[in-house]
């Protein structure tokens, strides 16, 4: 086997997972390893089990924990900022995640699926993937962030249209105990506390507890200046974080404990609301459970079991001239998985499952609502990853979806990515799917007296996407590549106000492209690393108007940069491009908003074996920008809004500092 | 409820009656391990001694990685496995492992093992920049990168393999 295994580095990788898997077998092979071999990074969300970057079925990026803590993020969503193609837009009470253009304001970023360790948080009213600072886990307990883009529905079922992304936590043994405090300009405070062992016998364990508070900053919103009227919204950007983390892990067993709390004031005057009034604030909720258990039958073959429950609550609390109008939402779902993986057959490594979902609860309440439409989901997929010859490998999979709720739903979704290696260090991918999204609870049943109507009759939404990438290594530090793709998106859904009665309603919108060309590189000057990259994207509906919050242009810069005496520099310089306003109606192009550039900059060092320090300077060069958000910023209600707001204005140069006490 | 609690539970069950050996558990400590191999294997002593005593500073940790060095390396030189009480034993090991228990130490190290052809291999990310020959970095998912500082190396008279060099992600 070793001569076979030394041929080429997949088969080796190959031949290294099979020598893992023999019962009782150390984790790396006896044989003396190569060097290479243990420096390659493993991804486990394309294709639901551990495979290297290059033989996944998508372009796959990772971010690492060396990178959160040298670029100082403070969120899930500010290090996916950082990856090619994607964007991110702030509203100041949520943030949505952009990916390859498509960014739709005034939906939850619910073309993509969240997961934490493998497990869905994506909740069943809004499909919302929560990527801010509204994610429930504090940064620091996150070991890695895969991002798959592309069509993941051939594995996960809906949501998974424009790309998966499945934040990795940190083992205990990995993390010891730290403390961590965050002070930030705008009077914010965070305290993290963590606790993290493994004893002799295996028990790995974590348990974090974390505490946020910010005041926020005063804002100022031209669009309701009209001669001594107040255009203050102050002390509403507010922002509390309460956090609970408990896992455990023992072999294959995993079990984990998700608390989240946020409480984040709403500035602005979303939806007509009082621009000033205090009492204006949305708070979330999340209690979640997730186990996994991985068996494995014999040295070629393994089980899979996953479950996990989820209870997320919505409170909203909107001001109108003085009254309270209240509304929300509970949502509670309960899922389960079996997956068989196995590489019986030489040549192959096939994978075939069933998943399972119950959202018994998808309940929305208002002054004027009252709805709960219960749904089921049944999943059936399998996918096969074939060796034709050497350097090639076929991957096909294929899924099968059945939803009922308010409606019924039925998609197959396939999905095939034909590898190619032409030499060791280089990659050739050739990728093309399908994927859906049915519509959620939100599309299909909110209704307010006067505003919105409910529609029942909405079909889901179908993609296909193609996809040609290439990588590229010249050595370990540097290397390059870069991907061709086009999704067309069939039956958007989205939020449109009916002629004549002026109500709101979603409807399905007709068809939507988006294409475009992503390019990399990566390597390192003199000491520093950099990694950049940049993206020409175009998203367009049938009737040729470009949609919404679609930069055209995306370039990236990020340089980490050690200095003497053990200081660490990490520069990030982001270009957004031009991108057009929302209009209303998908049919008619906004208003076009040029690009802005922003740079952030941290600095850290080490004050002693347990200490260590980090200075934040975002937005270092204090430019005035603003994200497209959706037409609730632009409701024209009589004696409120001077004029439509298509564009909220982002916080200018904010320095933060950060001591972790690592013991 | 009570088939949500039931469902759990036999999930539970099901998990705690077979659950994998400890062994698989320290497959991170066997990781380091191998890198510890290679970089003995990628060096270069005067003298090119026939053993190599790689060493260890005493830190009541469980899981050591120099424990499974014998299970990752199997070629020439040997490898002997040895760990000190005090830095007073240091002039004895042609490699140290300083282990992230024992990071404060690196400056005493430094000191202890200047001029002496020492190969300072460091757990913790941030070691080669102030010294020390290599650092593991851990980059996600259980997995590790190095750096090194070829300066440090070649001051105490070793010299080290460009494919070493080719392979880190940083050099000193």
């Amino acid at each position: 086997m070793n001569a076979l295994c030394r041929e080429r580095r997949w088969v080796v990788l190959g031949c290294l997972a099979l020598a893992s898997a023999i019962a009782g077998a150390p984790a790396v092979a006896e044989d003396a390893l190569r060097l290479e071999d243990l420096l390659e990074m493993k991804v486990s969300s394309a294709a639901r089990r551990p495979q290297s970057p290059a033989e996944a079925p998508s372009m796959v990026s990772v971010i690492s924990a060396a990178e959160i803590r040298v670029f100082g993020w403070r969120n899930v969503g500010e290090a996916l900022a950082s990856l090619n193609g994607v964007h991110l837009s702030y509203d100041r009470s949520y943030s949505y995640m952009g990916v390859r253009g498509f960014g739709r304001p005034g939906d939850f970023t619910s073309r993509v699926l969240l997961m934490i360790d493998g497990h869905p948080i994506n909740d069943s009213i809004y499909d919302q993937a929560s990527v801010g600072s509204e994610f429930p886990l504090d940064i620091s307990l996150v070991d890695r962030i895969e991002y798959v883009p592309g069509a993941g529905s051939v594995m996960y079922g809906g949501n998974a249209i424009l790309a998966v992304v499945n934040v990795v936590t940190r083992t205990g043994a990995g993390t010891g105990h730290r403390l961590h405090l965050n002070i930030a300009e705008g009077g914010g405070v965070d305290a993290v506390g963590t606790a993290g062992w493994r004893d002799s016998s295996g028990n790995d364990g974590l348990l974090s507890i974390a505490r946020e508070r910010s005041r926020g900053r005063d804002l100022y919103f031209e669009s309701y200046q009209s001669g001594a009227a107040n255009a203050w919204s102050r002390g509403l950007d507010h922002e509390a974080n309460d956090r609970l983390f408990a896992q455990f892990r023992r072999g294959g067993f995993a079990a984990a404990l998700i608390l989240h709390e946020r409480l984040k004031g709403v500035p602005g005057g979303p939806f007509g609301i009082d621009l000033g009034h205090p009492g204006s604030q949305v708070r979330d909720r999340r209690l979640q459970g997730n186990l996994r258990f991985e068996h494995q039958i014999d040295p070629m073959s393994s089980l899979n079991f996953s479950a996990h429950v989820m209870d997320v609550r919505y409170d909203g609390h909107w001001f109108y001239s003085g009254t309270d109008q209240p509304d929300g939402m509970e949502a509670r779902s309960l899922g389960g998985e079996v997956s068989l993986t196995s590489r019986a057959w030489a040549g192959h490594t096939w994978l075939a499952g069933l998943s399972l979902r119950r959202d018994g609860t998808r309940r929305q309440f208002s002054s004027s609502l009252n709805s709960n439409t219960p749904r089921s989901a049944v999943g059936l997929f399998v996918q096969d990853d074939m060796a034709l010859g050497e350097r090639v490998t076929l991957s096909a999979g294929l899924r099968f979806d059945q939803v009922h709720g308010n409606g019924s739903y039925r998609h197959l979704s396939p999905r095939f990515a034909l590898i190619y290696r032409p030499a060791l260090r280089t990659v050739i991918k050739a990728i093309a799917g399908s994927a859906f999204r049915p519509p959620n609870a939100y599309e299909t049943d909110y209704a307010f007296s006067g505003t919105n109507i409910a529609n029942p009759d909405l079909r889901s939404e179908r993609s296909r996407t193609a996809e040609l990438g290439f990588s590229h290594d010249f050595d370990a530090a540097s290397g390059m590549g870069g991907s061709l793709y086009r999704t067309r998106l069939e039956d958007l859904i989205t939020i449109e106000r009916n002629a004549g009665s002026n109500l709101q309603q979603h409807h399905n919108v007709g068809r939507v492209e988006a294409k475009g060309l992503e390019l990399y590189g990566r390597g390192q000057l003199g000491t520093a690393i950099w990694r950049s990259s940049i993206a020409w994207q175009s998203v367009r509906h049938e009737s040729g108007a470009d949609l919404a919050n679609a930069p055209r242009h995306l370039a990236k810069m990020l340089i980490d940069q050690p200095l003497n005496a053990g200081l660490r520099l990490g520069l990030e310089a982001y270009y957004t491009g031009a991108r057009t306003t929302d209009s209303g109606q998908v049919n008619r192009a906004g208003a076009k908003v040029g690009g802005h550039f922003v740079v952030h900059l941290a600095l850290g060092g080490i004050l002693s074996r347990e200490l260590e320090w980090q200075l934040k300077i975002n937005n270092l060069f204090d430019r005035n920008f603003g994200n497209v958000v959706g037409t609730e910023f632009s409701n024209n209600f009589p004696g409120v809004q001077q004029s439509p707001m298509p564009l909220v204005i982002q916080d200018g140069r904010t320095l933060s500092a950060r001591l972790r006490w690592t013991f | 409820m009570h088939r949500l609690m039931r469902f759990l539970g036999i999930l539970a069950a099901i998990a705690v009656a077979d659950i994998s050996s400890a062994s698989e558990i320290l497959a991170e400590e066997r990781l380091k391990a191998g890198f510890i191999s290679n970089f003995v294997q990628f060096t270069r002593w005067p003298g090119n001694p026939s053993s190599i005593i790689v060493c260890s500073l005493e830190s009541g940790h469980e899981a050591d990685p120099l424990t499974y060095l014998k299970d990752v390396a199997q070629h020439a030189p040997a490898l002997i496995v040895r760990r000190l009480k005090t830095l007073g034993e240091l002039h004895v090991c042609q490699v140290l492992f300083l282990d992230s228990a024992n990071a404060a130490k690196l400056p005493a190290v430094l000191a202890a093992g200047a001029k002496h052809p020492l190969l300072i291999i460091t757990e913790f990310d941030g070691g080669a920049p102030l010294g020390a020959a290599l650092s593991l970095v851990a980059t996600g998912g259980g997995r590790f990168g190095f750096d090194v500082n070829l300066t440090a190396i070649r001051a105490v008279g070793l010299d080290i393999n460009s494919r070493l060099l080719q392979l880190a992600r940083r050099v000193y």
